[in-house]
């Protein structure tokens, strides 16, 4: 008889235990798509609360705002101008223009210098030339 | 105007006792006039000497004085002066001898026939 009792009251222990932790878990899975989300019970939140700060926080690096076009232009113009004003002349190396390249260069050349009008030679230079009179010198 | 223009400079060379050649090329050293005597070296009038130029006057125009106008090469023999007139390069060469200043005086007179020969070379493909 009282081993009947003690096994109900054991029972009901459990039963209560067990409810308990479903609801921790319950309250844990919980999940925002959940259905019966917008029905209000014991557990509906008394102050609404933004998506975002129910979010875990994202790390730093990438919350900060993407770099402007404008400014990634400038230290891409940055860079160049510093490559450009570099004199490296051991990365130079020797240049030579390809002997086919070479040779229609010079053809191209010869037919156009033939084509174009002659510059008209200028006048030899004098050892004595005019210079303007300047302002307030007397004339004798 | 290419026989003009090489009358007109090898009147020049004959001005200039000890001036061997005087060639106008492009950047790369490609000839568009030349006025060249016997006497001239002919390891200076190839192209890959003459293109050398185009690099060194870059380069000297990045050390904070300006852009580099002329570069003159001394050597035991002979004197190389090369001007910078982009997209054309003249390139005269001389005995070691030679009157360098009389050389740079030729600018003066040379300049006037670069622009129909500077367009000729901003046109070519």
């Amino acid at each position: 008889m009282q081993s009947d009792e003690e096994d109900t009251l054991l029972h009901s222990c459990f039963d209560s235990l067990k409810n308990a932790v479903m609801g921790c878990c319950y309250s844990i899975c919980h999940k925002e798509t959940d259905p019966q989300e917008n029905i209000i019970n014991e557990r509906t939140h008394l102050l609404e609360v933004s998506e975002q700060t129910q979010e875990t926080p994202a790390p730093a690096a990438a919350a900060a705002p993407p770099r402007k076009p404008d400014e990634q232009s400038a230290l891409n113009r940055i860079l160049h101008e510093t490559a450009t004003n570099v004199i490296d002349v051991g990365a130079l190396g020797p240049y030579a223009l390809e002997p086919g390249a070479y040779s229609e260069r010079v053809r191209a050349y010869t037919a156009r210098v033939a084509a174009a009008p002659a510059p008209a030679p200028p006048p030899p230079p004098r050892l004595l030339k005019d210079v303007p009179l300047a302002r307030g010198t007397p004339c004798h | 105007m290419v026989d003009d223009l090489r009358k007109y400079l090898n009147h020049l060379l004959e001005k200039v006792n000890g001036l061997f050649s005087i060639i106008i090329t492009d950047r790369d050293g490609v000839p568009l006039v030349r006025a060249v005597t016997e006497r001239a070296p002919e390891l200076a009038l190839r192209p890959n000497f003459i293109s050398t130029f185009g690099m060194a006057t870059d380069q000297a125009s990045k050390l904070g004085l300006g852009r580099n106008k002329t570069i003159i090469s001394m050597y035991s023999s002979y004197q190389v002066i090369q001007m910078n007139k982009l997209p054309l390069v003249i390139t005269f060469i001389g005995s070691d001898n030679c009157n360098t200043g009389h050389i740079l005086s030729l600018e003066s007179q040379i300049e006037p026939c670069l622009k129909e020969l500077a367009a000729v070379v901003a046109d070519a493909p």
